[in-house]
């Protein structure tokens, strides 16, 4: 397949400018970019869901026109989606024939249909019961079903959008075989992925986008990290965290033998100084946002104690909690950090609202103030303040998320992925933001799954492993490979 | 405030103009002034309706909380009549100024000004109640200003006959009133409770109250009507009655009531009370913290959750809201209506009041939220019910005519909206490549 200087428009942004790229049989093409730089959108029209403004598909050399998904699969063309398209409560063989069930004369052949969803199920190396109900299966299960489901279309051309983001290691090792197999058998696969270490030992091939535009193409032998890097961030990595070395003060956050409800047997304990910038690191599913929620107070811990500046915390008492100089920037904006449909200054202000000076009446006069006063001090990029927020860039709205708690000036900064869905401009205000509340002396914790992000920010490291910390790294001791190790519990197993 | 549910202020507009011109009647100051009322008793249950649906909930239980809370108003009340012996109860009866006093013994029930004093002679009205002892002394007002006072009075004096009086009694009106808000405070409460503390889903928790609520109210009434009958007049008379006049240009001309043209129209006490039920509304949530913080629970609730809202207890309290002002409409429609069918009374009005609040430019996925045009939209379907009567459509017409109209006023609100976010859009993309 072949596309050809596509290019496409959304309301606002430019998403692709004459984008190509080309894929061969029984080949895996990565395609890396950092968010927002056009890869989901490349994807949406190589697979029939969305058209295309200028440029075309080839495929085997000739032109098509997708009209819609079921075009784009009888062309041999599958998307596997980050949120799969499965029906849950329906049977695995059921959803793999969805749509193109084997039938006669109208009537369901059920058993056809079973042993033909199983042979497809082996060839991903899923030994199942095709009649057992979907939602049994774990999350990489059902997204090896979806692959099953690409076959049976006979897809010659598999694309997978960041198929491992929700995947434990073991899993996604699975997953590699079954798309080294895949490649075999002469089925081209298009990788979309942001680790770069499964790029490195995948891909035949690596594409990098930037900004909606081609930034170079790396042959297998080229495939290497610091070279996938500077084609995506288009700069040297050094500058680009303005960490300086604190001088860290009095505890702010001290952690006693915190016990979460999702890790019975691992009491947690952990401290943070006024001034120092702590990252939390580990895989997805380790327990990091558990952690920053039970510190929180969102969720309760089974035992334990969290004193922020000496003073306790009460679990389930958010509010409270909030006055004792705590705060937590939400890994998901949308769901649980913003009022997306709100003004900025409606977000500003929502945290601080009842403790303004004129509570508990609002005080327009007070907001407007406060309001342009976080604008000018995040430098938000907004039209005014009675803009809503979910017509800001994901960058502008975290740090709209970010300034709703820095009104309070809390003690204690807790960030849960901080930058996720942040363009590289916005990260480094963003980061830079961090080192200026850390040089005031606040006590920065933050989660992070980006490796360069916890290896340039952080003063120390702790890295979690299901549930529990599995080991501390000082700035000189940290590496990725160090990280790694920790995160995959390999340290622990010894 | 924006007009962003311009769209019902138009349509009670248009309803309004074009009836007017089809049948001038509907300018008669009788019609604007029970228009004004019915609006009000509808605005109130909406306004309920409105705090619920900004939370994201929904309360289907409004209609049967109405028919439950005049129930339970009427049976609290325990209206009696008593038949009064002239020689062995009435001990005394004198003229004071222009009204006749008379002095009952002891063992009588509670009588209240505003009963009636039934005698062979006539009516009267307790104007006030002195209590002497064991004894009480009823200031009677004749029912008719005309009749001779002095001889109502003789005929009350005439002794060594065996007359009978008859007497109704019952609790004060505005203690039964009391309980009734009290009572149904408490059903939000209960409601607010499960559905916050318990998760429950609003829909499910209310429409069992729908269910038990008008079950309720037919246990408590026996399943059968009821009614004030002849008591409590004056309570009756200043709820339902006039709080000031005002002029209304042309009005009586349009109607051919009268030739002036300044026409004077009553506006009722329940119109006052909307007033200051909306007023007080208005403050909580747009001048108060809270208002924000409701708002923000019914747009975001996990949000909310984590910038430290207290989203249960906020919850807690829109239900109870909704509740009691179903249960202050629940007294304010029987006083209307005088007496009411257990079985029938209020049903479908929980419907009303939600495509009242949604009309007014509440979202029902929450978190939006109005007074003004809930209020126009509870007026909106008062007038188009008068409308279908003064237009000589046929009442089976009714629901269907405020079907297709709420459905214009909704599709227009949905079109504008549209528009203008498409609107936004290009200027953010205008913004954007600057």
């Amino acid at each position: 397949m072949e596309v050809v200087a596509v290019s496409k428009r959304f309301p606002g942004v430019q998403a692709l400018r004459e984008v190509s790229l080309r894929v061969m049989p029984g080949e895996v093409l990565a395609v890396i970019g950092e968010n927002g730089a056009g890869k989901s959108t490349l994807m949406k029209i190589m697979a029939g869901i969305q058209p295309p403004d200028e440029g075309s598909l080839r495929l085997d050399g000739q032109p098509v026109r997708f009209q819609s998904p079921g075009d784009a699969i009888a062309g041999g063309v599958a998307l596997i989606h980050q949120e799969l398209n499965l029906a849950e409560n329906l049977s695995v063989a059921e959803n793999v024939f969805l749509g193109r069930e084997p039938r006669r004369c109208g009537l369901l052949r059920r058993q056809e249909m079973h042993r033909r969803a199983s042979e497809f199920l082996q060839q991903v190396g899923l030994d199942i019961d095709p009649a057992m109900s979907l939602d049994r299966l774990s999350l990489a299960g059902q997204q090896l079903v979806e692959i099953a489901k690409a076959l049976s279309a006979n897809a010659r051309l598999v694309i997978m959008d960041e198929p491992t983001s929700s995947l434990s290691a073991r899993e996604t090792e699975r997953l590699f075989e079954v798309v080294s197999s895949l490649r075999e058998r002469g089925v081209s696969i298009v990788y979309i992925s942001h680790r770069l270490v499964e790029v490195e030992r995948l891909a035949d091939r690596v594409e990098v986008l930037r900004d909606g535009q081609n930034a170079g193409a790396l042959a297998r032998e080229e495939i290497e990290h610091d070279a996938m890097v500077s084609r995506m961030v288009g700069r040297d990595l050094s500058q680009f965290f303005p960490h300086t070395p604190h001088k860290p003060g009095d505890v702010r956050l001290d952690v006693r033998d915190l016990v979460m409800q999702t890790a019975p047997r691992h009491p947690i304990a952990l401290q943070v100084r006024a001034g120092e910038v702590v990252a939390v690191a580990g895989l997805v599913g380790a327990g990091r946002t558990e952690l920053l929620e039970t510190i929180f107070g969102i969720r309760k811990p089974l035992a334990g104690s969290v004193l922020v500046d000496g003073q306790p915390l009460t679990d389930g008492a958010v509010r409270q909690n909030i006055r004792r100089g705590i705060a937590l920037v939400t890994e998901d904006r949308k769901s649980t950090g913003l009022l997306v449909e709100s003004s900025v200054r409606e977000n500003m202000t929502l945290a601080t609202l009842a403790d303004a000076p004129a509570a508990p009446r609002v005080s327009a006069a007070w907001e407007q103030q406060v309001t342009g006063d976080l604008i000018q001090r995040l430098g938000v990029r907004t039209a005014n303040q009675n803009t809503a927020v979910v017509t800001l860039s994901g960058g502008n709205q975290q740090k709209v998320a970010i300034g709703k708690w820095l009104l309070r000036n809390p003690g204690v900064l807790m960030l849960d992925e901080p930058t996720r869905g942040v363009d590289i401009g916005a990260k480094h205000e963003i980061y830079e933001r961090i080192e200026a509340l850390a040089a005031e002396g606040v006590a920065v914790l933050f989660v992070s799954s980006e490796m360069e992000e916890v290896l340039g920010m952080a003063d120390r490291v702790l890295v979690m492993h299901e549930g529990r910390i599995a080991g501390e790294l000082a700035r000189q001791a940290m590496s990725e490979q160090a990280l790694m190790e920790l995160a995959l519990g390999s340290a622990l197993k010894e | 405030m924006r007009f962003k549910n311009l769209g019902i202020f138009v349509l009670l507009l248009a309803v309004i103009v074009l009836t007017t011109f089809w049948n001038g009647l509907f300018a008669d100051p009788g019609n604007i002034r029970a228009l004004i009322r019915d609006t009000s008793l509808y605005g109130l249950i909406s306004i309920g309706v409105a705090f619920v649906i900004i939370t994201g909930g929904i309360d289907l239980s409004i209609g049967s909380l109405i028919a439950l809370s005049g129930v339970i108003f009427i049976t609290m009340a325990n209206i009696q009549k008593y038949e009064v012996d002239y020689q062995s109860t009435v001990t005394d009866v004198v003229m004071v100024q222009d009204d006749i006093a008379v002095s009952l013994a002891e063992r009588l029930p509670a009588v209240q000004a505003g009963d009636q004093l039934r005698t062979p002679s006539g009516q009267f009205v307790v104007a006030s109640v002195v209590s002497e002892g064991r004894n009480k002394r009823l200031r009677l007002s004749p029912q008719s200003a005309s009749s001779p006072v002095v001889g109502e009075a003789a005929s009350l004096l005439r002794g060594g006959q065996p007359v009978r009086y008859v007497v109704t009694a019952h609790r004060s009106p505005w203690l039964c009133s009391a309980v009734v808000l009290g009572f149904c405070a408490l059903i939000g409460l209960l409601h607010g409770v499960l559905i916050a503390w318990g998760r429950l889903q609003p829909f499910v928790v209310t429409l069992c109250g729908l269910l038990i609520y008008r079950g309720l109210a037919r246990i408590l009434s026996s399943d059968t009507s009821k009614g004030f009958g002849d008591a409590m007049v004056g309570f009756r008379q200043f709820v339902g009655g006039p709080a000031f006049s005002f002029p209304l240009p042309f009005a009586g001309q349009i109607s051919g009531s009268s030739d002036a043209w300044l026409t004077w129209i009553e506006f009722p006490w329940t119109g006052v009370l909307l007033a200051a039920v909306t007023l007080v509304a208005w403050v909580f949530l747009y001048q108060s913290v809270y208002g924000r913080h409701l708002l923000a629970l019914g747009q975001n609730e996990q949000a909310a959750l984590f910038s430290g809202i207290a989203t249960q207890r906020l919850t807690i309290l829109a239900y109870s809201v909704c509740s009691t002002l179903a249960g202050l409409a629940g007294i304010l429609f029987l006083v209307d209506w005088t007496t009411m069918a257990p079985s029938t009374a209020g049903s479908f009005y929980e419907l009303y009041a939600i495509a009242a609040a949604v009309l007014g430019g509440c979202s029902l996925r929450g978190g939006q939220g109005a007074l003004l045009g809930v209020i126009a939209g509870a007026a909106v379907m008062r007038c188009l019910y008068k409308s279908i009567d003064l237009l000589g459509i046929g009442k089976e017409w009714e629901f269907v005519v405020i079907g297709v109209a709420l459905f214009a006023g909704v599709l227009f609100d949905e079109v504008v909206r549209r528009i203008s976010a498409r609107r936004q859009l290009a200027a953010k993309a205008r913004a954007q490549s600057e």
